[in-house]
């Protein structure tokens, strides 16, 4: 079943077309990518489905219903939003933020008191640590998970994410990354996921559009893309994410090695294609792991990135 | 410091009420600036047309000079608080409207971004996402349009408003900086403490400040409607120049009038200002009595004939011709009392003493002339020391002096003759004597009060109250009672009591 459609979408500025008879539909309880370069016209398409932005032509459909003849209070309750400034008001507690929508709602009181504690939890924040803080007491990391708590906390059946990682430091990007993966898998909300990242994209989605000034390239699996890249732009976009995986660091490479006694010489931390050099001449690189040392040769690096999505 | 102690000590009840109408006016302004100004940044967000014109307009106001914006609002709305609450909101204006709207204005677009996306309505955003936000913004304003109203306040007095303006205004008229001082500590003080009161304010959560904000505007403004609304007794409007003379006479005025009709109730607005702007009031109905001088109705408020101005300088009564005029003006002065508050050549008691001195021609008998130290004015003036010249044949070695100076010359032996006014306190407390102008030099000065035919005519009781007080108080009398107010800082309302129960025109029940 189709939750949203976009029927030949067109958004124009003084003229100049953002997002050009963009046509796609998402599918109940997809985790959708729209990926694209700054310019390309995503969080034009994004901010369009809950009416921050209206379109000049054409209808978006949300449940078969056109979007102008939907309450836009009832809309905008059915459809969470997170955002890349995040945005916790910084004038409420974490409670407070995540209470917000379900208190609109006119929530009874321990049920809100209740989703709160709840959604903190799904997000690794120990509720009594963390609820009654304020948000700039908490790291970035922190309050974007906490930005996901009140997208979700009322439980719509859509969530709509714009970059909401990209400020944020590569540790705690991946931990938020598989944080999604996991609600998404357990909540079944249909997600529209706006990023630049393709490496982001491609772990998430389970489809991706591909968008380039303003027109959709491409609406695929990952791995189609990968595999039938539908222009060059696309090829050459999903190519430039190939270095990302050279930037991973060594840690994640451990299953792959050999446990060892010897000391480390590279730290846990170091990106993989520092050692390609050491490893290219035939030699061993050990690594100092907090979860035991290990060794890697070349072969076992091919291994890894054989595997690597 | 001392002396600003003791003036402190001596006048802290009239600082107080003085303070508290102050407070009174600030808070009624400031009030009434949040209500006018807040709504109207937060209105101009979604008008930025609008809001630029409108920080031009609030801009060019705060530019009218203060006297000028109260001298316009007299003729539209009379004396009193009502122009001074006017002019402090007009001041007010800009840095409210201008902190709420920039400070809503510059909130981070990601929050309101947010909050339209959460379904939040328009008002809803406004309460618990804007104007928490911009809070500490609007704060600052409010915080400055504070300091500014209460600096401004002062100027109240200046139109019958009150407040702590009237003791910077009493200080300047008699030359008492401590006054003046006391008057401009208590304001900045209140200053500071406002101001640090609103800081506060932005700590608490904003339910709280509201309620605070709400409660005040209550209160005062509550108070203020209930003064004007509530039906009162019949008051009668007793006002009086700056001084501590008017102020005893006015006392006296009230406990007369309130003897003879016990339902009458009588307001006393002492320091009310300078001549000309009680005569205007008293003529616009704002105030019903005060009293004034025939000398001066004669020289300042009407124009007698150059037959009736003759007569004036050849020694006649004023009275009736002061009478006569006021009548054309539909006004009406009761009976003159008995002193005669005219220029008076003075010396040392002791010296007078010496010389077997009591009038001033007596004063041909040093053959050497004296040294005298007259103020500016009447070293030049006709009916000054040029008429001393003239009708006396005196000659005095004279050195010009500050009005404030003249008697503690005299004191200190500086000079030995020196010029006042003939019920100046200062003859009382350093022992000295006015000597008796023989040849009728100086113009007649006589006190009487001063009222509308039509209030007379419906009030004839009033008058006769008044009109006790006819050829009562002597000089010495006044002296006294001055130096009980000025120096022994009596409270003018006690001074004037005694007096009138010594001479039994106060019944002494009650």
């Amino acid at each position: 079943m189709n939750v949203l459609k976009f029927d030949h979408v067109t958004k124009r500025y003084d003229g100049r077309a953002v997002v050009e008879d963009l046509s796609l539909t998402i599918g109940e309880g997809e985790l959708f990518v729209l990926v694209g370069a700054s310019g390309s016209g995503k969080t034009t398409t994004l901010k369009m489905i809950n009416r921050l932005i209206e379109p000049t032509d054409g209808d978006i459909y949300f449940n078969d219903k056109r979007l102008i003849d939907t309450d836009l209070r009832d809309l905008r309750w059915n459809i969470g939003y997170v955002l890349q400034q995040i945005a916790l008001f910084p004038n409420m507690t974490v409670g407070a933020n995540i209470a917000l929508i379900p208190q609109m709602k006119h929530w009874p009181k321990d049920q809100i008191k209740q989703r709160v504690d709840e959604m903190l939890e799904a997000v690794d924040l120990a509720p009594e640590k963390y609820r009654d803080r304020m948000p700039d007491e908490l790291s970035g990391g922190e309050q974007q998970r906490v930005g996901i708590c009140r997208a979700l906390a009322s439980k719509p059946p859509m969530v709509l994410m714009d970059e909401p990682f990209s400020a944020l430091d590569p540790i705690s990007r991946t931990s938020l990354q598989d944080m999604v993966l996991r609600l998404h898998r357990k909540l079944k909300t249909t997600i529209v996921f706006v990023t630049h990242d393709m490496n982001e994209a491609m772990k998430l989605g389970d489809r991706i559009a591909v968008m380039r000034s303003g027109k959709l390239l491409q609406v695929a699996t990952p791995e189609e893309i990968a595999a039938n890249p539908a222009t060059s732009f696309v090829s050459d976009f999903f190519a430039g994410a190939a270095p990302a995986l050279l930037e991973t660091p060594i840690f994640e490479l451990a299953s792959f090695g050999t446990p060892t006694t010897e000391q480390g010489s590279y730290a846990e931390d170091t990106p993989l294609q520092v050692v390609l050099a050491p490893l290219a001449e035939g030699k061993h690189v050990t690594v100092a792991a907090q979860a035991g040392n290990f060794k890697l040769n070349a072969s076992q690096v091919l291994g890894y990135l054989a595997k690597a999505k | 410091m001392q002396n600003l102690w003791e003036t402190f000590l001596t006048r802290r009840s009239d600082l107080l009420a003085a303070l508290g109408e102050h407070i009174q006016l600030s808070l009624i302004a400031l009030l009434l600036a949040l209500l006018i100004a807040v709504p109207l940044g937060i209105w101009a967000q979604n008008h930025p047309r609008f809001a630029g014109a409108l920080l031009q307009v609030t801009g060019v106001l705060q530019t009218i000079p203060s006297l000028a914006l109260l001298g316009l609002l007299i003729p539209i709305v009379g004396i009193g608080t009502a122009p001074a609450i006017i002019a402090l909101v007009v001041y007010a204006l800009l840095p409210i409207f201008q902190n709420t709207y920039t400070g809503l204005h510059e909130i981070d677009p990601a929050y309101t971004e947010a909050a339209d996306a959460f379904g939040m309505s328009k008002p809803l955003k406004l309460v618990k996402v804007q104007l928490p936000l911009a809070m500490p913004v609007i704060i600052g304003g409010i915080r400055t349009a504070t300091v500014l109203i209460i600096g401004t306040a002062t100027l109240a007095a200046l139109v019958g408003g009150g407040g702590l303006g009237t003791f910077i205004l009493l200080g300047i008229n008699r030359n008492d900086t401590t006054l003046t001082l006391l008057g401009a500590i208590a304001a900045a003080l209140l200053a500071l403490v406002f101001s640090w009161f609103i800081a506060r304010l932005q700590k608490w959560p904003w339910r709280v400040s509201v309620g605070v904000l709400a409660a005040l505007a209550l209160a005062f403004g509550g108070t203020a409607v209930y003064q004007a609304v509530a039906p009162q007794p019949e008051t009668i409007i007793v006002a009086g120049k700056l001084g501590s003379e008017p102020e005893i006479l006015i006392n006296m005025y009230k406990q007369l009038i309130e003897q003879t009709d016990a339902k009458v109730k009588v307001s006393l607005k002492p320091n009310f200002g300078q001549t000309s702007f009680l005569f205007n009031a008293l003529k616009s109905k704002k105030i019903d009595v005060y009293p004034e001088f025939t000398g001066t109705v004669v020289t300042s408020l009407v124009k007698p004939t150059a037959k009736q101005n003759q007569a004036i300088a050849n020694g006649a009564d004023s009275y009736p011709i002061a009478e006569k005029l006021l009548n054309q003006q539909q006004l009406t002065m009761g009976k003159p009392m008995k002193y005669n508050n005219t220029y008076a050549v003075v010396v040392k008691r002791d010296f007078a003493k010496a010389h077997q001195i009591t009038k001033l021609s007596q004063l041909s008998q040093f053959a050497t002339p004296l040294k005298a130290g007259f103020d500016l004015e009447f070293n030049s003036r006709q009916d000054g020391y040029k008429g001393i010249q003239s009708l006396y044949g005196l000659t005095f070695s004279v050195q010009t002096l500050d009005a404030s100076l003249r008697y503690q010359a005299l004191d200190g032996g500086q000079v030995q003759v020196t010029d006042g006014y003939s019920t100046d306190s200062q003859i009382r407390q350093y022992h000295l004597l006015a000597l008796q102008d023989d040849k009728h030099l100086f113009p007649v000065y006589r006190g009487a009060p001063l009222m509308r035919q039509d209030f007379a005519q419906a009030h004839p009781q009033v008058v006769k109250a008044l009109n006790r007080l006819a050829n009562r108080i002597t000089e010495p009398e006044m002296q006294e009672m001055n130096y009980q107010v000025n120096v022994k800082g009596q409270s003018a309302a006690k001074v004037a009591k005694a007096y009138l129960k010594a001479h039994g025109l106060l019944k002494e029940a009650r």
